[in-house]
């Protein structure tokens, strides 16, 4: 038998211990913080004011934090479709530039009926994004080629074909900067709520996290995603078609990066201006990682790593502290957050009590 | 007589997850003594061996070696405090020779650093001489049998100055000749003075080997007796907590239409070496047939090309009546086919997913589990829940991973899903070894219940010759990936005349091997 600390009262005890650690991590963290505060500003009331309550001080503030957390949502989901079954195609920074690029072509050359138009433009990136995403994993798959180094050397390809666009296709000759013609409104996304910049994709990230939350749990698809990430030699054995399983993840994958892209550039920009990767593909494995490869907790985890985003942002433009301490604390407490081990030692000592109290061990 | 050399005082172990594995053990072991150590899996036997070689840390307890405490918190103190292991999976360098295996990590210097094989090869022989194990120290590892290697095992610790050895299933991978000559070993170390802790699930090995047992269950101590005052029944008793019949009660099988044939299949790897040579045997709807061979001689390649996890070029395999050279592996399992497999975490189960996950692998993507392309929740728990029940897979929550699982419920766990799904024909590659008893016993019913009640053909591939001839109707031998023996009846064999074919002492003829195929 299992032992002593029975089903449901060991799982609520490892969340509870959970919860606990993550609370500790983020106290330790702030703690370090707060000493490095005092010592480079001396405006330490106010950092931590703005850094820990600042993106709830107004209904625009926290706007930024939702509107950072879309493409953090989509990005943590398409690095969690990447990772399900073990590859780790990290193309989606690349896929997410690559698809702005895209949007801003089909925003400007073509001519769709109001509401329609978004929705071609998002499905049209979210096929370029799953089949950008497919070049890596095919070449995997057919020649054998690590597909890491595969999609970050795509990355390279894709940020400077999407500057080319930029350069070359649609920018507006008229601006002082490197930016396209603005989109027509009609090829934009309506904000939600006035006085932010809210925007509709708030929707396009809750259908995602819908979409794959289900596919993952109730599909004959994602049985077979999960089982073929689990242990493909197994999932083989059992009749599993291991190679579509494996390139169905990755399609789905890019194309949760395309849709970032997509949203991105028709929510927040309204036109294409950035010539440079924003690396959120990258924060989506931060997210993933943090949220354990499930929707639901990558959900949560994109919102907090928008949040400490939102905070670190504010204390920049409102204290004396220089960006680069802003951009130091805010990745320690990622950092103490991600330390599984902190505190295991403690973790297990509870746990041996807890099995004692509950008379499993006989002479303690 | 009655000083001891080992005791463990109240031992308790706490996994990372909560799982007490053992309850404040006791366990003690005389000088010069052969004691076995006797449980079901997950009674807690090698989390107590693994404290006692330091590869697990225990949260209370004491170990005391000839009356001494000491404190072991890795191998390297248990070597020096003369504790050797021998574990089930040997820990040598294929490419190097047995010298240089034996002496590996106190390599002997001529000066200069430069190693000394002379010095190497004296010191193994020294020790194999002592204890008459006769090895050529010249030999690499990877030129002898498996039997060779074991030897080599037991010098390498006893060169290290072990005098606990203990030796964990060492007979699972052995044919009976070869277990006879290591007994005769373990006795002449005993004579010299050495204590053998001897783990073992085969119960008439216990009663021919050793002096003492000691019983664990569920990670509690359940007894300690003397050999010659108990016998197997009372041992199995013990391990299980009630009794269980050994013998399994067996009709004669009623043959029905042919289920497996396979014609002259020769398989030859991409690397070029002949691993199946023209194999010829069929197995009908309502029989068993058993394997017999030493690891390594072919068995594993028939399973695999049975499965569908190897694709055949020569020769023809004929499924209930279908020739499947160009099935897909989903096909072969559509056409009736099941497979435990002997490497059960890499292609029977996904550790790192749910339980339930793991039984419904085969099924998930039909009636009544699937409805369209949802697979419905509701369904796999009832099943999941149907065959926990049915097989006895013992865990807390069928959501928890297959890796919180012991060896013995993991195997219940894939048979429960491999037995269950309507099969025609089932190829079990060694589905018992290295678990307890009771699940043992409990798959070999399944096997022979299969083949009388559902009319399942079943192939039976099992370096355990008791369970071949105890669950067979007929057995072929293979050696080096040929037939070399067709044995009609089980009447007509015992495991000696089986090991003699199994070690390619004897063949029959072309005839004879032909007659499997009738």
């Amino acid at each position: 038998m299992c032992g002593p600390l029975k089903g449901k009262a060991r799982k609520t005890f490892i969340q509870n211990f959970e919860m606990f650690r993550i609370l500790t991590a983020i106290a330790i963290a702030f703690a370090v913080i707060a000493v490095l505060v005092m010592l480079s500003s001396d405006e330490a009331g106010a950092v931590t004011y703005w850094f820990i309550l600042g993106p709830v001080t107004s209904l625009r503030r926290f706007g930024g934090v939702i509107e950072l957390a879309v493409p953090f949502v989509l990005c943590g989901l398409s690095i969690t479709m990447m990772f399900q079954v073990n590859r780790f195609n990290l193309c989606s920074d690349g896929v997410f530039y690559i698809c702005m690029a895209f949007a801003s072509i089909f925003a400007l050359f073509l001519d769709l009926p109001p509401f329609i138009f978004p929705i071609v433009i998002i499905v049209l990136c979210a096929l370029i994004g799953g089949a950008v995403a497919l070049i890596p994993a095919g070449l995997e798959v057919k020649f054998n080629s690590n597909v890491t180094v595969c999609a970050l050397m795509l990355n390279y390809v894709l940020q400077y074909l999407g500057r080319y666009i930029l350069l070359y296709k649609v920018k507006d000759p008229t601006l002082t900067y490197n930016g396209s013609f603005m989109f027509p409104d009609k090829a934009t996304l309506p904000v939600l709520i006035s006085g932010t910049r809210m925007h509709a994709g708030i929707l396009v990230a809750v259908l995602a996290v819908a979409f794959i939350f289900f596919l993952l749990k109730y599909t004959k698809l994602g049985f077979a995603i999960r089982l073929t990430g689990k242990n493909s030699d197994f999932a083989k054995a059992t009749g599993i078609k291991v190679i579509p399983a494996i390139l169905l993840s990755q399609f789905i994958g890019g194309s949760l990066a395309g849709i970032g892209g997509a949203v991105e550039v028709m929510g927040i920009y309204k036109q294409f201006r950035i010539d440079t990767m924003l690396g959120y593909g990258f924060d989506g494995i931060l997210i993933a990682v943090m949220g354990k490869n499930n929707p639901l907790k990558v959900t949560v985890a994109a919102i907090a790593l928008a949040y400490l985003r939102q905070g670190a942002a504010l204390v920049n433009s409102y204290t004396d502290i220089p960006l680069e301490l802003v951009m130091v604390l805010q990745n320690l407490v990622v950092i103490f957050v991600a330390a599984e081990q902190l505190m295991a030692g403690l973790k297990h000592r509870m746990i041996v009590k807890q099995s004692a109290a509950e008379g499993g061990v006989s002479h303690v | 007589m009655s000083e001891k050399a080992l005791e463990m005082k109240k031992i308790v172990k706490v996994y990372p997850n909560g799982f007490v594995a053992n309850k404040g053990i006791d366990f003690s072991v005389e000088k010069g003594e052969i004691h076995a150590l006797l449980g079901e899996n997950g009674a807690g036997k090698t989390t107590l061996m693994s404290i006692l070689f330091g590869l697990e840390t225990h949260e209370e307890g004491e170990i005391f070696i000839n009356g001494e405490k000491v404190e072991i918190h890795n191998p390297l103190d248990a070597i020096k405090n003369g504790i050797g292991m021998v574990h089930q999976h040997f820990k040598l360098v294929e490419s190097l020779t047995i010298a240089e295996n034996v002496v590996l990590g106190m390599e002997p210097k001529k000066g200069m650093g430069v190693f000394s094989m002379e010095e190497a090869v004296r010191i193994t022989m020294e020790t194999a001489e002592k204890y008459n194990m006769p090895v050529d120290p010249y030999a690499a590892i990877e030129s002898v049998s498996v039997g060779v290697r074991q030897q080599v095992e037991i010098i390498k610790i006893l060169v290290r100055g072990a005098k606990i050895l203990v030796l964990d299933e060492p007979t699972a991978v052995l044919t009976p000749q070869e277990t006879q000559r290591l007994f005769k070993e373990l006795k002449h170390l005993k004579e010299a003075g050495n204590t053998i802790i001897f783990i073992s699930h085969k119960l008439n090995e216990v009663e021919e080997i050793c002096d003492t047992f000691t019983v664990l269950r569920r990670g509690e101590l359940i007894g300690v007796k003397k050999v010659s005052e108990s016998s197997a029944n009372e041992m199995s008793a013990m391990m299980i907590g009630h009794n269980v019949d050994l013998i399994i009660q067996r009709e004669e099988p009623v043959l029905q239409q042919e289920m497996i044939r396979m014609e002259h299949v020769t398989y030859t790897t991409i690397f070029g070496k002949k691993k199946l040579d023209d194999i010829s045997f069929n197995v009908h709807a309502g029989e068993v047939m058993g394997i017999a061979a030493i690891e390594g001689n072919g068995q594993n390649e028939i399973a695999d090309i049975l499965s569908g996890l190897t694709k055949y070029k020569e020769g023809s395999v004929v499924i209930n009546g279908k020739e499947v050279k160009e099935h897909s592996i989903r096909e072969m399992r559509e056409a009736g086919m099941a497979y435990v497999s002997n490497d059960r975490y890499k292609f029977g189960c996904a550790q790192g997913s749910s339980i339930r996950d793991n039984l419904l692998a085969d099924r998930y993507f039909k009636t009544p589990v699937a409805k369209g392309f949802i697979v419905q929740a509701s369904e796999m728990n009832k099943i999941a829940d149907k065959l926990i029940e049915e097989y006895d897979i013992r865990c807390d929550s069928k959501y928890n991973n297959a890796k919180s699982l012991s060896g013995g419920n993991a195997q219940k766990l894939i048979v429960a899903r491999e037995f269950t799904n309507h099969p025609k024909a089932i190829i079990v590659n060694q589905p018992t070894r290295g678990i307890d008893v009771g699940s043992a016993q409990m798959i070999r019913e399944k096997l022979v219940e299969l083949s009388r009640t559902a009319g399942v053909a079943v192939l039976l591939i099992s370096a355990d010759l008791t369970e071949l001839l105890e669950v067979s109707d007929k057995i072929v031998v293979m050696h080096s990936g040929e037939i070399v023996a067709y044995f009609p009846s089980i009447n007509d064999v015992d495991e000696f005349k089986l090991g003699e074919y199994m070690l390619g002492a004897k063949k029959q003829t072309p005839e004879e091997v032909r007659c499997a195929v009738h």
